[in-house]
């Protein structure tokens, strides 16, 4: 089993070890939330890429989706579901699914627009998704949610982020990834030649929202409290510049983009405020030298299917 | 006589007020080779664009196989059985050569998105055979030793191939190609007409070409029709060409004509 | 009311309309959205209140000072960290301004701190009153002279050669320096007028709306951002018409409905005028060749 199937048998020996950790407690809890952070920015970064890198769009408003996805999965499990966390899985898939189709109801009008529009489009949307949550009665107001249990551990950040990556490989190496990526490219050209563009734009848009929503349950369940504050432009714009940081169109390079700004961020926690003018300046410089980002654009071959095998 | 593949019937377009396309008519049969040529501006790409769904004409029909594709979106049309190759050359830049042609096989896929993602076997099987498919049309072209290289990084010559490959994965029953000779060299223009002849007996495919060359439309088109100003003033054979006044005064104003080598 | 209203709604409006004048003149040379240009507004707006409450500068000698010296900074960036990335692809172009930006809300925030700071009154604050309707004369003379930086920059770019230049870098950028354009001192001029547009309107929303805070360049820069692209990005008239309409919703709904639904309002509206004009009211649609 082991030598046909390598990935599962990782998989499942990595989730063996997070549960035991989860179990024991012996990873000291300052290091556990950072892994957990890295996690939960890893998923957001892998969808954004989807949108942003292998389809070529700029959309801005990915911290909406990750709202929607919060809010949702932690109305379920505090108000719907009781408490206890075997539900939390189901309130997760709730949120990814209440943040995939308010990126459904998004993309179909979305798509219509030029180029340059997809930013000012989803950034009206996350002001609106904003508001929304400020203004609707059962989610707290302005003031927020409270009393969220924290579900979110090591095992269940560790499950979901392998899940989403291997989705969205999965994903991008098949027709439909190729049909993204020819809309990137030409999309003219993609349609005169048999791809469904306005299909293969959705279903992008749909999968990257579901899992930003799936990332803004685990996040949720990690803060306990979630304010529409929370989820502002700033953190839109925090997931645009892990993905670039990484470089776009790859996922070694969003996983890389994450976990690279999550930690460095941690480790300049010591300049207080000043670490928000060291980072971007850093960014800046990488970007003059290195502009496709950490990767260069380019995929590690771990993820590239092989010609023929059972890795495909 | 065969039933035609495609026929075109009184398709008129105008742009704001131009009128780019009048009343053009074409019917193809299966194993033909057409030729269109008129002086740039005439309005042969945009006959291409009408029937391919890039826009859908004021007036006219498409019939494919019976069926009339007006109105339908481009990547519709295109999986009926309509491909076509670019005055431009429009591959996807960022992608292998494989990768071009395989992407030209998405509607020809069926597998739902759920096999993909969990990678089931009949996703496995299909993909296995589209590679060894687009292998295959990538050999027969010349182009086994570049089929994992960046689609950009080839020759002119060589994108011009790919983009023929990516025309054929499909198995299209009819192929339009626009001005395929464009900036090839005499040897490569040699090459490609032996490719167009060797596609219409051993595919099968009807074949619409807009050219400027005429070595490659004496040799290759069975039939020609002549465009100027969105108007057929010439159909027939293309030895009739060369003597027929209108055509002449088209291309070259009231002046003699060279003689067309 | 509908008087008093619209007076406010000319006033916010305005301030709009010169932040998304900057928008929209650096896309139309670069086709680059300077996501940072609402941070260099608001950096504008505490220069300002930097001269007048520590330097004690007056009024005229602050509005001039303030742009000389924000046009320097917009004059700056440009050379630092964008003109470097000219010829890469524009993403990375726009990850370096929102990184730009970033950096600009946290100066500002590292060295004034976050609580809002008061504006000083610049201006003797009078009334003129007729009847039910009062007007300020910080209004009035916000509307005036917004509608004059806008008629002078209008005429610049139609009858002057440098203006001429402007709109030719924005048609083409490769045959322009063929033509004897200097590229470079077209685009730094026009960061320079931009940026100088926006700080006029940091010192104006400091005097209309006397409270002042590092991430307002966040919510009052993106809004400008939407005023540009609904008028059409790369016009000056759709910068301003963008503007007047952003101001005017933004009023009339905050007058009708509870001040918390306003960005939907105005959100919503924005979207559904681009779903009907999808290059923005002056844009023009880009009709692709194929």
């Amino acid at each position: 089993m082991i030598r046909n199937h390598p990935f599962r048998a990782v998989f499942v020996a990595g989730l063996a070890v997070c549960v035991a950790i989860d179990i024991t407690g012996c990873l000291d809890p300052y290091v556990a939330q950072i892994i957990l952070y890295i996690g939960i920015n890893i998923i957001l970064t892998a969808s954004l890429n989807l949108v942003n890198g292998y389809m070529g769009e700029f959309s801005v408003g990915h911290a909406g989706f990750m709202a929607v996805g919060a809010y949702a999965a932690s109305f379920c499990s505090v108000s719907i579901f009781p408490q206890h966390a075997l539900f939390f899985p189901l309130s997760l898939v709730i949120g990814g699914t209440a943040a995939g189709l308010v990126g459904l109801l998004v993309a179909v009008p979305a798509f219509k627009a030029r180029d340059d529009y997809l930013a000012i489009i989803t950034l009206a949307l996350l002001m609106i998704i904003k508001s929304a949550f400020d203004n609707l009665p059962w989610f707290g107001g302005p003031q927020g949610f409270y009393g969220i249990r924290k579900y979110t551990n090591l095992s269940w950040v560790f499950a979901w982020t392998v899940l989403s990556v291997t989705v969205i490989r999965n994903l991008v190496y098949s027709r439909f990834g190729r049909g993204i990526i020819a809309v990137r490219d030409d999309e003219v050209a993609a349609n005169l030649l048999s791809v469904n563009t306005a299909q293969v734009k959705i279903l992008a848009f749909v999968i990257s929202s579901f899992f930003a929503g799936i990332a803004g349950g685990l996040f949720a369940h990690l803060i306990q409290f979630i304010n529409p504050r929370t989820f502002s432009l700033v953190k839109s714009t925090d997931i645009l510049l892990m993905l670039y940081l990484g470089g776009s169109g790859s996922l070694a390079g969003s996983i890389l983009g994450a976990s690279v700004w999550t930690v460095a961020l941690e480790l300049l926690r010591f300049l207080g405020i000043w670490r928000f003018v060291v980072a971007p300046v850093a960014l800046i410089v990488l970007m003059i030298y290195r502009p496709l980002g950490i990767m260069g654009g380019k995929e590690l071959g771990w993820f590239v299917p092989r010609k023929t095998g059972r890795n495909m | 006589m065969r039933a035609p593949i495609l026929r075109v019937e009184n398709l008129s377009h105008s742009f704001g007020g131009l009128s780019a396309v009048r009343s053009f008519c074409l019917s193809v049969e299966p194993d033909t080779v057409w030729g269109i040529i008129g002086p740039n501006g005439a309005g042969k790409t945009t006959v291409f664009n009408l029937v391919t769904g890039v826009y859908k004409p004021d007036s006219g029909a498409v019939m494919l196989n019976g069926e009339n594709v007006v109105g339908l979106p481009s990547h519709a049309i295109a999986s009926r059985g309509i491909s076509r190759t670019f005055q431009n050359i429009r591959l996807f830049k960022s992608m292998t050569v494989l990768d071009n042609v395989k992407t030209a096989a998405y509607s020809r896929l069926t597998y739902p998105l759920v096999s993909a993602l969990v990678r089931t076997a009949t996703f496995g099987r299909m993909e296995r055979d589209l590679t060894a498919r687009a292998a295959t049309l990538l050999g027969e072209l010349g182009l086994s030793d570049r089929q994992n290289d960046a689609a950009a990084s080839l020759p002119y010559g060589m994108q011009r191939r790919v983009e023929l490959a990516r025309a054929l994965v499909d198995g299209p029953c009819v192929l339009l190609l626009d001005e395929p000779g464009a900036g090839m060299n005499p040897s490569e223009l040699d090459g490609l007409a032996r490719l167009i002849l060797r596609m219409k007996r051993e595919y099968g495919v009807a074949i619409v070409l807009i050219e400027h060359r005429m070595q490659l439309v004496m040799k290759l088109c069975d039939r020609v029709k002549v465009l100027n100003f969105g108007e057929t003033i010439f159909e027939g054979n293309p030895a009739d060409l060369a003597g027929d006044p209108t055509v002449v005064r088209a291309y070259f104003g009231e002046d003699d004509a060279p003689s067309v080598n | 009311m509908i008087l008093q209203q619209s007076l406010n709604a000319l006033q916010l409006g305005s301030i709009y309309a010169l932040i998304a004048l900057g928008y929209t003149m650096v896309y139309g040379v670069l086709r680059l959205i300077n996501f940072a240009h609402g941070d260099i507004f608001m950096v504008g707006s505490y220069a300002a209140l930097f001269l007048a409450a520590y330097c004690r500068m007056p009024f005229a000698v602050i509005v001039p000072l303030t742009f000389a010296a924000i046009a320097l900074l917009g004059v700056a960036i440009e050379r630092l960290a964008y003109r470097p990335l000219r010829n890469a692809p524009r993403v990375s172009a726009v990850i370096t301004a929102l990184s730009v930006g970033l950096f600009l809300e946290t100066i500002t925030l590292a060295v004034v701190g976050p609580e809002p700071r008061k504006f000083p009154a610049l201006v003797g604050y009078r009334t003129f009153a007729a009847g039910a309707f009062a007007a300020s004369n910080v209004q009035l003379m916000i509307i005036a002279t917004s509608a004059g930086l806008m008629a002078a920059l209008e005429l610049f770019v139609a009858k002057t050669r440098t203006g001429m230049a402007m709109r030719a870098l924005s048609w083409d950028k490769t045959y322009a320096p063929l033509l004897g354009i200097n590229i470079d001192a077209i685009v730094s001029l026009t960061f320079a007028l931009g940026t100088g547009l926006a700080a006029v309107a940091g010192i104006f929303v400091g005097l209309a709306y006397p409270v002042i805070d590092p991430y307002m360049g966040i919510v009052v820069g993106w809004k400008a951002f939407v005023s540009a692209v609904v008028g059409g990005i790369g016009s000056i008239k759709g910068a301003v018409a963008g503007g007047f309409i952003l101001g005017a919703v933004e009023i009339v709904s905050a007058a009708f409905l509870p001040s918390s639904y306003k960005d939907m309002i105005v959100f919503g509206l924005l979207l559904a005028i681009l779903l009907v004009r999808p290059s923005g009211l002056f844009g023009m649609p880009v009709q692709k060749k194929v």
